[in-house]
């Protein structure tokens, strides 16, 4: 992939940008919403699955050139999101006894994550 | 993730997770197009690694920062949140699996799911032992350290500490019946009576 500088560039600012997004959504909603499940990072991965499939197919229908696809998608979209924050979590809900928010939690993410990005797909191409 | 919070400053914790961001972007940029250039872009694997190997980092890391004082709030905050947090993706991870899934490769796409899924909680529980490994270990050495140097300065590490000059010389008084006893004294010896072990009733001698 010849990636340019400026294109590198661009796309690791547009993760910064998509990871400050992550992090003052998931506070915001930590401050409101007391919930064992955290809401806030599924609430961010499941809109950010949904976003990345709409991108992909707006880029099917020759909206979006594939290098803006890279900045949004890979860069915001991919800061935006987090695997690493949800394992975590999901393994913390286990230690802490509740194996069944657990799974609730990571099962929903995945359950609603994948139909969501290629629901946002088909949007993508349709419009 | 409260404490944080109170502690640092809007602008401080802002700018830990901008720059955590852009440098966890560019290692999954780079790194994503490194892996495609040996692995092939058939199979996802680069997401999948860079997921699993960040999900072990900010367990082993999380682990150690509540265990220590090595790694403070806005390190937490660039490490955790804003590096790990942008290097790993579950947005990329839907997309590639939808991917999979319309390329009529459904084995494969269960595959991809699974492997991430049960891989990130194996990655997560692997990082937690490294890092209570790491946090048990250091203690031990620096204790074994500690009493090295104390025994190596003459102290008799066996015997409990002797109570120095400064602390034989204050002197408190027993607000009950006006005795003068030793500062380090937690009971009058004549009337019982539990010190109050306030400035006010300390005797300098």
């Amino acid at each position: 992939m010849g990636l340019s500088l400026l294109q590198l560039g661009l796309v690791a600012l547009a993760g910064a940008t998509g990871a400050l997004t992550r992090y003052l959504l998931g506070r915001f909603i930590a401050e409101r919403v007391r919930s064992q499940i955290p809401l806030g990072t599924w609430l961010i991965n499941v809109s950010g699955a949904f976003l990345i499939g709409l991108i992909a197919g707006l880029v099917g229908h020759r909206v979006i050139s594939p290098a803006l696809q890279l900045v949004l998608a890979t860069g915001f979209l991919g800061g935006y999101t987090t695997f690493s924050t949800m394992q975590w979590e999901g393994t913390q809900l286990i230690r802490t006894g509740s194996v069944a928010y657990s799974l609730l939690y990571l099962a929903g993410t995945y359950a609603l994550g994948i139909p969501l990005a290629a629901l946002g797909m088909i949007l993508g191409r349709w419009l | 993730m409260a404490i944080v919070a109170q502690i640092l400053s809007a602008r401080r914790r802002i700018l830990a997770v901008l720059a955590g961001g852009f440098c966890g972007t560019l290692l999954r940029v780079m790194l994503s197009s490194l892996i495609q250039g040996w692995l092939g872009k058939a199979w996802p694997s680069d997401i999948l690694l860079i997921n699993i190997t960040g999900a072990f980092l900010l367990a082993f890391i999380s682990t150690i920062a509540d265990a220590t004082l090595l790694i403070g709030p806005t390190r937490r905050l660039f490490i955790n949140v804003g590096l790990l947090g942008a290097y790993t993706t579950f947005s990329s991870l839907a997309l590639g699996d939808v991917l999979l899934i319309t390329a009529g490769r459904l084995l494969s796409a269960l595959l991809y799911l699974l492997v991430s899924s049960l891989g990130g909680i194996v990655a997560v529980l692997v990082g937690n032992l490294l890092g209570d490994w790491y946090v048990n270990t250091s203690k031990r050495l620096l204790w074994a350290r500690t009493i090295q140097r104390l025994t190596s300065l003459g102290t008799d590490v066996t015997q409990p500490a002797p109570l120095n000059n400064r602390v034989l010389r204050k002197k408190i008084l027993c607000t009950n019946c006006q005795t003068i006893l030793p500062s380090y004294a937690n009971f009058c010896g004549l009337c019982g009576v539990k010190l109050e072990k306030s400035y006010q009733n300390m005797v300098n001698t």
